[in-house]
């Protein structure tokens, strides 16, 4: 492992805990569908898919561990709200399916992007979490493409209510492309091209919407920012139903 | 099927109530949407590693060939590798049982078509008196130099 300084230590925090954050509250989101997805199948691959997220956080909360942050276990039951780095996209509760289809196209899609463009961070344990990650990753945004290709494709009602659905998602992408106090980091680890990655996004997904003949919503500026801790009192909830349990015994061994 | 119950009262639940409504509408109009008996049945077929069969595992109802990999990915092949997974669509199979003359049943005698018929046992016995160990025929050309 190169040496590395208490600055960039923390500069490396301030990148890796919004995609951590991003994967954990979108593990947990997901969960919340078992037994509700469309089919029995959706509902062994929806379930397997977020125990992936889950899974691909506790990597990069491994990572931040190994630089001296706290665990993975702490990250998740011993942080505040204000301290969560994830984004609006990810957090809101379950609505319809389209709805979901057309959120988790958007956010895999970014986050296939950024952990694509992390490879040149060069940090060793980091490198090697990433090439896990991005193995099954592959896979995550194959299958909400899929089925917003499905859904797109699947008749006049269909098409209908993921168009609105999408237009929905489009006024919550504000602070996906944020970046937060991680802002002036990604130049210490040599990822300015990660603060780049809106219109690389834009270009991907609007190519797509194009193909299946839906419409480019507008995108909505920011109302809060995710990336500065502001989630509002929706994240306070979901935050206590992931503590619940921890909570009944916060020294045991689990 | 307490699975199924349980999806039915995750729509009734939808969080917008607008949208509720609609999905409401959607189910009685039918036409775009697709009941789940209506879904094509895909038989999945997994081959451990390049040099076994594929093996049939089961199925899934899928609405895609796409989607049937996805979903069987998922349902056979969550904790174990594959070389391949095949599916194909199980109204694409075309199975004997329904075609009785092609289905092979025991009719008459057919024992002759066994190995059984020839005894080997006397020749095998004086090949094997016959066969030398690897050492023997180390010793033997020890004994013979030059050949």
């Amino acid at each position: 492992m190169e040496t590395v300084t208490p600055a960039h230590r923390e500069a490396l925090a301030d990148i890796l805990l919004p995609i951590a954050d991003d994967a954990w509250i979108a593990g947990q989101r997901g969960s919340e569908w078992l037994g509700m997805a469309p089919d029995l199948e959706e509902d062994l691959a929806l379930s397997s898919i977020s125990q992936d997220a889950l899974g691909h956080a506790q990597l990069l909360y491994d990572v931040l561990a190994e630089l001296g942050n706290r665990e993975a276990d702490e990250q998740v039951y011993a942080r505040p709200a204000s301290g969560w780095r994830h984004c609006r996209l990810v957090q809101t509760p379950r609505q319809d399916w389209a709805d979901f289809v057309a959120r988790r196209y958007c956010y895999e899609t970014f986050d296939d992007l950024r952990l694509h463009a992390l490879a040149g961070a060069g940090h060793a344990p980091l490198q090697s979490a990433l090439a896990k990650i991005l193995q099954e990753k592959l896979y995550h945004v194959r299958h909400f493409d899929t089925w917003l290709q499905t859904l797109a494709w699947g008749g006049t009602q269909s098409r209908a209510r993921l168009q609105e659905a999408m237009a929905g998602v489009f006024s919550e992408l504000g602070d996906l492309f944020s970046w937060g106090q991680g802002a002036s980091a990604l130049a210490m680890w040599n990822l300015t091209a990660l603060s780049s990655l809106r219109p690389l996004w834009e270009s991907r997904v609007r190519a797509r919407l194009e193909q299946l003949g839906l419409e480019w919503p507008r995108v909505a500026a920011k109302k809060s920012d995710g990336r500065l801790g502001e989630h509002g009192p929706e994240f306070s909830d979901l935050l206590a139903e992931m503590t619940s349990v921890r909570a009944m015994e916060p020294a045991g061994e689990w | 099927m307490t699975a199924k119950e349980g999806r039915k009262e995750g729509r009734k639940e939808g969080r917008k109530e607008g949208r509720k409504e609609g999905r409401k509408e959607g189910r009685k109009e039918g036409g775009s949407v697709m009941a789940i008996e209506e879904t094509p049945v895909y038989e999945v077929f997994v081959q451990a590693d390049a040099l076994s069969f594929p093996t049939h595992v089961g199925s899934v109802r899928a609405s895609s060939p796409e989607f049937a990999l996805q979903m069987a990915r998922e349902a056979f092949c969550r904790r174990e590798a594959a070389h391949d997974v095949w599916v194909a669509r199980a109204d694409a199979i075309t199975k004997a049982r329904s075609d009785s003359a092609t289905l092979p049943r025991q009719g008459t005698d057919k024992r002759y078509r066994l190995p059984g018929g020839y005894d080997n046992a006397p020749h095998w016995k004086r090949f094997k008196a016959m066969a030398m160990t690897i050492e023997e025929v180390a010793a033997d050309m020890r004994t013979k130099p030059g050949r």
